[in-house]
């Protein structure tokens, strides 16, 4: 899948089911970059920026819906990382397998 | 260079502690504690190594170019620095570290060290700072300007006063200087540190969007306050003068505020200060941050990410020289560091 293609399905997704969502509390997200290896680089803006809670909108909302989309290898934000061992807590807390 | 990382250090300063230089009885306890809270965090042995005699200081002096640049480029991996002024004229009659010392570091040292101005409207009058402004950046090619707004008998202001402090954050974009640097936190001597808290930086940083706000020291002791800004305005940054020496002291207490840092703010907001020469040789904290690492009970416990080495280059260099316009590649063939 090349870049453009990976951008449009990027932004299709962003637009259409991650965006109302951030809106929902004056928040919002844009795409920094998109690498030639299809990683895909967000910035969180508007009320996400600077955020606490920035690191689990990324990897509840936002990462889990980005990676589905074929091309897609990761998803990384600027400005806000947790350790693995966080970001496995937040996604099993969040699993719908561990309701 | 560490490797083929290149080192770009913030903050330098020339310095003038002689006695000669102390006003009165407040400057006597603003030295004493200076110094003492120096000494504490430089790497052992410094004092004789840079001249000091037993039961003397080597630090409470008035230190020339060339002992500093042997300490700052001869005796570390150091590859770039800026030179900064400080304005403290509560405590020395030259404000400890004048603008023209450091304006001789930079001839010494042309293509190693940047010029940063300074100066102070509590002292200098507004008129009078707009003025030398325009000098420091015209004639002497400032590239930056260094504010202190904490100062003794209700001389403090605001960064956010738009009557005095705004004439000169637009006289320096007018100027093309875009990078904006305050001393906040760490009160010398007697001073009240609410008035360095780094709260007044908002309105600023919202105000000027155009400018980059850069904290020192991380505003210790309002921590807290300085994470907040600078996770969420996109034009401050913290330069971690200092605040690395700890490891020299405290190591996990650099781990945990390093693990925060990275966590809320990002290393791509942090800049690497050595406060050289002051603070010691940069050679052994440089050692130091290279081999840090996030313990595993932090990043379990606080979400804090290990620290990569992409981290540590863009603190090391990356992220000053992105602000200063510096193409590091260029920057090497000049130096012949390539």
């Amino acid at each position: 899948m090349s870049e453009s293609a990976i951008l449009d399905a990027v932004g299709y997704v962003l637009d259409s089911e991650i965006r109302p969502l951030l809106h929902f509390h004056g928040g919002d997200v844009r795409i920094a970059e998109i690498s030639p290896g299809g990683q895909v680089r967000l910035e969180y803006i508007a009320a996400c920026h600077g955020c606490n809670l920035q690191v689990v909108t990324h990897f509840v909302t936002v990462r889990e819906r980005l990676l589905k989309i074929q091309g897609v290898t990761e998803v990384v934000t600027n400005g806000a990382r947790i350790s693995e061992a966080a970001q496995q807590r937040i996604t099993t807390a969040y699993s719908t397998e561990n309701p | 260079m560490i490797e083929d990382v290149f080192i770009f250090d913030n903050v330098v300063h020339m310095f003038n502690a002689s006695e000669e230089q102390v006003i009165g009885r407040n400057g006597q306890i603003g030295q004493e504690h200076w110094l003492r809270m120096n000494n504490a965090v430089r790497p052992p042995g410094d004092n004789m190594r840079y001249g000091g005699k037993p039961g003397g200081d080597a630090f409470a002096a008035n230190w020339s170019v060339e002992k500093a640049g042997k300490m700052i480029f001869e005796d570390s991996v150091t590859d770039l620095a800026m030179a900064q002024t400080v304005t403290l004229f509560d405590f020395w009659k030259d404000g400890l570290s004048s603008v023209e010392s450091q304006y001789e570091l930079h001839k010494a040292f042309p293509q190693q060290t940047m010029f940063c101005g300074g100066v102070d409207p509590a002292f200098q009058g507004l008129d009078e700072s707009l003025g030398m402004m325009e000098f420091q950046a015209k004639e002497w090619g400032a590239t930056s300007f260094k504010f202190y707004n904490a100062h003794l008998d209700g001389k403090s202001w605001r960064c956010d006063d738009r009557e005095i402090a705004y004439p000169m954050f637009r006289k320096s974009l007018d100027l093309g200087v875009s990078l904006l640097q305050f001393h906040k936190g760490v009160p010398v001597g007697p001073a009240n540190v609410e008035d360095a808290m780094p709260n007044d930086l908002q309105a600023a940083a919202r105000d000027f969007p155009e400018a980059n706000f850069v904290i020192h020291h991380l505003s210790m002791p309002y921590f807290e306050e300085t994470v907040s800004i600078a996770a969420r305005f996109p034009n401050v940054y913290l330069a971690l003068s200092g605040n690395l020496h700890m490891l020299l002291v405290a190591p996990r207490s650099v781990q945990e505020i390093m693990g925060r840092l990275l966590r809320d703010v990002g290393a791509h907001k942090l800049l690497w200060g050595s406060e050289a020469p002051v603070l010691g040789c940069p050679q052994p904290i440089l050692k130091l941050f290279w081999a840090l690492q996030i313990p595993d009970d932090l990043q379990s416990n606080y979400g804090y990410p290990q620290i990569t080495r992409e981290d540590k280059a863009m603190i090391l260099g990356k992220n000053m020289a992105r602000l200063m316009n510096t193409d590091l590649e260029a920057k090497k063939r000049e130096l012949a560091i390539a």
